[in-house]
């Protein structure tokens, strides 16, 4: 067995540790930049789908809207950083009406809902066969499942209505289920989100987009000729501007994010059925 | 028995291979970065076509009964992308064309046509 055994000199392992030093010094460094540019590009993604979530909810919520209710326009206030609307969640056809009640025609032909209808949530809107406006009713108690006077398959909406409020109501009017819903910005301390608020509930705001600066979303409300509109009742149009921000800085050393950044996006959103 | 370990030199190389190894990882972040920042501005580029769509059915529908063709246009917007638009007459409706062009040398403008019925 071989006793020559030489171990390297104090230079040797002096070099070796300076050129280890260096590399690692170099592996850290890149590893910084790679890691402050991959939670960079992940707070923009996250803030770039933040923005087209805001426009995408407001896009679906107003673009429906219309202004053909007895009930005044489908818009029911406007401000610079709120707007409430009527948003329905069912649509179906009536087949028998009688005071108090309201019977729809239950068949997947006729009846479309989000959900299931929700007394003291939901208002229902039925069109007149006699002229050409929509009546609303309070709808009082949970729907029930019945039969039209055909015999098929239909649901049962008991409605705060005499026959003077049903009146033009008939078999065959075409029938709306809605809820008022408000999109706007709120605090959720420390930030600032976009939310949407049951108006006829006492559910919290749900947030939906966010972090948002606080010039977040600035509304502009439009005629049809393109000046201002003054009241929900004229808006034909709404302009947008959301500015969101990236998430805060959180984290310590590496971790650490950089001070929140702004990106903004503007759309333009015509109603419907605009006044 | 012989029991002979790395030497020196062959652990340095070891960790210099290593260390070019991560840094090449980091690397690929770049055109990672450069796809993120397209999608943003077609983003943008899509809410811009679709903002003029939406101008001008509610110009068009301000003209009712009349079914006169918005008026066309150029637009440049605060992120750089250039917009323009035309619409003409075109049996019982107008029809729109509307372009957006990215702040990007080279990229050749998105074009959106459709059709608007008359009010």
């Amino acid at each position: 067995m071989s006793l020559s055994r030489r171990g390297a000199s104090l230079l040797e392992l002096l070099v070796a540790l300076t050129i280890t030093a260096l590399l690692a010094e170099l592996t850290a460094r890149s590893l910084a930049a790679g890691t402050l540019q991959l939670r960079d590009r992940t707070e923009r993604m996250a803030q770039e789908q933040s923005l087209r979530l805001a426009s995408g909810a407001f896009r679906a919520t107003l673009e429906s809207l219309g202004h053909d209710s007895a009930a005044g326009a489908d818009l029911l206030s406007q401000a610079v950083s709120a707007v409430s609307s009527r948003v329905a969640r069912a649509a179906g056809v009536v087949c028998f009406a009688a005071p108090g009640l309201l019977v729809v025609r239950a068949d997947t032909l006729f009846w479309r809902a989000v959900r299931d209808p929700v007394a003291g949530r939901d208002s229902v809107l039925a069109a007149r066969a006699d002229r050409p406006v929509w009546s609303r009713f309070t709808l009082q108690a949970a729907p029930g499942v019945t039969s039209c006077p055909d015999g098929s398959a239909a649901i049962r909406l008991p409605v705060l209505a005499d026959s003077l409020a049903l009146a033009g109501i008939v078999p065959g009017s075409p029938l709306l289920i809605f809820e008022t819903v408000e999109l706007r910005l709120y605090s959720a301390a420390p930030d600032l989100w976009l939310g949407q608020h049951l108006l006829a509930t006492t559910q919290a705001i749900q947030p939906f987009a966010g972090p948002m600066s606080p010039a977040g979303l600035d509304l502009g409300y439009f005629r049809q000729d393109g000046s201002a509109a003054v009241g929900p009742a004229e808006v034909a149009g709404v302009q947008i501007r959301f500015v969101a921000l990236t998430e805060r800085a959180g984290g310590i050393g590496l971790s650490r994010g950089k001070a929140p950044r702004f990106d903004s996006l503007e759309t333009f959103i015509t109603l419907g059925n605009p006044p | 028995m012989v029991t002979r370990g790395f030497t020196l030199l062959e652990v340095l190389l070891a960790l210099l291979v290593v260390s070019l190894g991560v840094t090449g990882l980091l690397a690929t972040l770049g055109p990672l970065t450069a796809l993120a920042a397209d999608g943003r501005a077609r983003g943008r580029v899509a809410a811009v076509l679709e903002s003029r769509l939406d101008r001008m059915r509610l110009e068009l529908q301000g003209a009712a009964p009349a079914c006169r063709p918005p008026t066309s246009g150029t637009q440049r917007h605060g992120d750089g992308v250039v917009e323009w638009w035309s619409a003409g007459s075109r049996a019982g409706a107008i029809e729109v064309v509307i372009a957006a062009q990215l702040p990007v040398r080279g990229h050749p403008p998105d074009t959106l046509r459709s059709l608007l019925p008359c009010p």
